[in-house]
């Protein structure tokens, strides 16, 4: 049985056997190739069909048979070797151009089955090396009675590489130009050998086992290729995802470390980072290790894409430049660390950083000088236009305030609306440094149609306390003691306060302070309406302006 | 030792006449100079390849049909030929190949040069085959 294609040849249709269609195809390609140079080369071709057609119909052939291997191999023969097609008397110019481009014919690795004890695996290495078969055959022997080793390697080899089958591919088993007149031979010898396998079934006992293990090595083979077939594509996958996402993290973290360097908000090496980036060596160091990561990646995408597409994606030259501008950018890269190693860890330690612990030591404390140099509050409730004050500091005053205003029982809110305000006198004018005696006036007020009105509060003498008087005046650090009211209130004077004080409480005019407090809190409430008003007044211009936009775009 | 001598001179003869290929040489001679009676029988009648073939067979030219294609083609190509198609009864239609008035002429060009280079290799073998 076998399979029958229909061609035209000629303008004749003929049904022709598969084998025989094969050589018939194969016979006319290399006339082609005989004539590739030739100015009439189509025409040429066309006759040449023609007068195979004319042939085979003188054969029968278009009638009720089919054309087969020995009608195209007696038709071959009448017509000549495809090398009998060129022509002696055309320019020569392209028959060297033939052989450039023949030359390029690769030599690959196949299974010789035409040469055969087992599976052609010895004699397609000995084709691929050209080297005696033999030779082959007996390293494998040796390999084998030595450790085993040779039965194993022809195993795998067997299972591993493809049997040359197709006139190509026999071709480039033995690195051969596909030359006309070999083609020819080469049909010749398939025609044998389809009519000895036709003819000659398998005798003997080897060629019994021969015959067993092949059909087993057949399955086993096609088998592991549709299993690596099949995982192929996971692996090719994998292989490219992973290459392509470290490329993507690679370049944007160096892209980061270059452009704005920070990428981890980690002092050192955020620093070893600054110092790198601050010298041109740096800079080429860190493109050397941007190289040094990239191209491994880079090997991981082609090899995924090589598998995927199963065509080897790499090249010698890419291979070898890939290599080379590798290794070169790991050398750079180690060498130029190392030249700068010295220094990055000498500039590490002048910035405070200790290389040899991840933890950071900070010699100074930054906190306490910017707070000592920070104002108190200056905005607000207290203004501004005070220079000189009674306790010899315009800080300590603001400050005592802050301190009485925090304490309830000299300050408290009783209206929403109320504004609350604290004003002091030093009591001991010889006195500025803690513990202070001062006579505390507190009230809260209320703006109504521009007058004031008071809500709530006290007054009163008061001893203030404070850990450092040297320190600055953190008002979470004041305490203080005042009398008692009632019949304790003259005995707790004279406990708390020294005489000359306990004279100025006795003789004490609150309404001097009242008043001042009163000017403080009036000032303050106007300003402060003021400000309300104009926050508002923007807000509602912003607010119109917006819904003016938004009925005017609707 | 004359015996080794003599041996050796044989093979070297043996290695060269290898080398040469004196099939290929004969047939490019026939090749070479195929044109000229490929020009005759179609100056004779004109014909198809298988006529031209048949004659060349007759004449003891054997070539192959391949040839044939190349060498035909080239000759129309450079205005010596011409073809009608002729209906086959059997097959696809064929090519007949007629001379034209160019390539009467070229022929007889072809057929003085022949002529006098018949004479002179002629008396050329004639001298060698004397001397043998």
């Amino acid at each position: 049985m076998k399979k029958v294609i229909n061609i035209t040849l000629g303008g004749v249709v003929f049904a022709i056997e598969e084998d025989a269609f094969t050589a018939l195809s194969s016979y006319i390609e290399a006339i082609k190739k005989s004539l590739s140079g030739n100015a009439d080369r189509n025409e040429v071709v066309i006759d040449v069909e023609i007068a195979i057609a004319e042939k085979l119909v003188a054969r029968k052939c278009n009638e009720k048979k089919a054309v087969t291997v020995s009608d195209v191999e007696a038709v071959t023969l009448e017509m000549g070797n495809p090398s009998d097609f060129k022509d002696e008397n055309e320019n020569n110019k392209k028959q060297t151009e033939e052989i450039h481009s023949d030359s390029g014919t690769k030599k690959r690795l196949y299974r010789d089955g035409e040469n055969t004890v087992l599976a052609g695996v010895a004699s397609g290495i000995a084709q691929y090396f050209d080297i005696d078969p033999v030779i082959v055959r007996l390293v494998f022997v040796f390999a084998t009675l030595i450790n085993g080793f040779g039965i194993l390697a022809y195993i795998i080899l067997w299972l591993v590489v493809p049997e040359a089958k197709t006139t190509q591919q026999k071709f480039e088993m033995r690195g051969e130009q596909l030359t006309l007149k070999e083609i020819k031979e080469q049909v010749k010898k398939n025609l044998e050998n389809i009519q000895n396998t036709n003819y000659e079934p398998v005798k003997g006992l080897w060629a019994k086992i021969r015959k067993v293990l092949i059909t087993i090595f057949d399955i086993v083979g096609r088998l592991l290729r549709g299993i690596f077939g099949f995982f192929r594509y996971f692996f090719g996958l994998g292989l490219i995802l992973l290459g392509a996402l470290g490329l993507a993290g690679t370049v944007s973290v160096f892209s980061v470390a270059l452009l704005s360097g920070t990428i981890i908000h980690q002092g050192e090496v955020q620093a070893t980072l600054e110092i790198i980036r601050s010298s041109t060596l740096g800079v080429i160091t860190l493109l050397s290790a941007f190289f040094v990561t990239v191209i491994p990646l880079f090997v991981c995408i082609l090899a995924g894409l090589s598998m995927l597409a199963k065509r080897n994606h790499f090249t010698i030259a890419k291979s070898v430049s890939l290599g080379v501008i590798w290794f070169s950018a790991l050398t750079f890269f180690a060498t130029l660390l190392i030249i700068q190693a010295e220094q990055i860890v000498l500039e590490l330690e002048a910035q405070g950083y200790d290389h040899g612990g991840h933890s950071i030591h900070v010699h100074s404390d930054p906190f306490r000088i910017t707070v000592s140099e920070a104002p108190a509050d200056e905005s607000g409730l207290f203004p501004s236009d005070i220079t000189e004050s009674q306790f010899g500091n315009q800080y300590l005053e603001s400050s005592l305030s802050e301190y009485f205003l925090r304490q309830s029982e000299f300050s408290w809110q009783t209206s929403d609306t109320g504004y609350r305000f604290c004003t002091l006198e030093n009591l001991d004018t010889n006195e500025t440094l803690f513990p202070l005696s001062v006579w505390v006036f507190c009230s809260e007020y209320d703006m109504d149609n521009g007058v004031l009105k008071a809500l709530s509060g006290s007054s009163g003498p008061v001893k203030v306390f404070y850990p450092n008087e040297n320190s600055f005046y953190d008002v979470r650090n004041f305490s203080h003691v005042h009398p008692r009211d009632g019949s304790l209130y003259s005995k707790d004077i004279q406990r708390i306060f020294s005489p000359e004080v306990q004279e100025r409480i006795r003789i004490f005019d609150v309404t001097e302070l009242q008043k001042k407090n009163e000017i403080f809190a009036r000032d303050n409430i106007a300003r402060w309406l003021k400000i309300k008003d104009a926050v508002l007044r923007v807000r509602l211009k912003v607010f119109s302006k917006h819904i003016a936009e938004i009925l005017l775009y609707n | 030792m004359e015996d080794v001598v003599h041996n050796k001179k044989n093979d070297s003869v043996l290695d060269s006449s290898e080398s040469y290929d004196t099939e290929n040489a004969k047939s490019q001679m026939r090749k070479g100079f195929l044109e000229f009676p490929v020009l005759l029988i179609i100056g004779a009648k004109p014909s198809y390849v298988a006529d031209i073939l048949k004659e060349l067979k007759v004449a003891n030219l054997l070539v192959v049909e391949g040839t044939l294609y190349p060498l035909l083609s080239r000759l129309k190509r450079h205005g010596l030929l011409e073809y009608t198609w002729e209906e086959s009864r059997s097959g696809p239609p064929r090519k007949v190949y007629s001379l034209t008035s160019f390539g009467s002429s070229v022929l007889e060009q072809l057929e003085e040069s022949w002529k006098t280079l018949d004479t002179s290799v002629n008396t050329l073998i004639k001298k060698y085959e004397k001397g043998n």
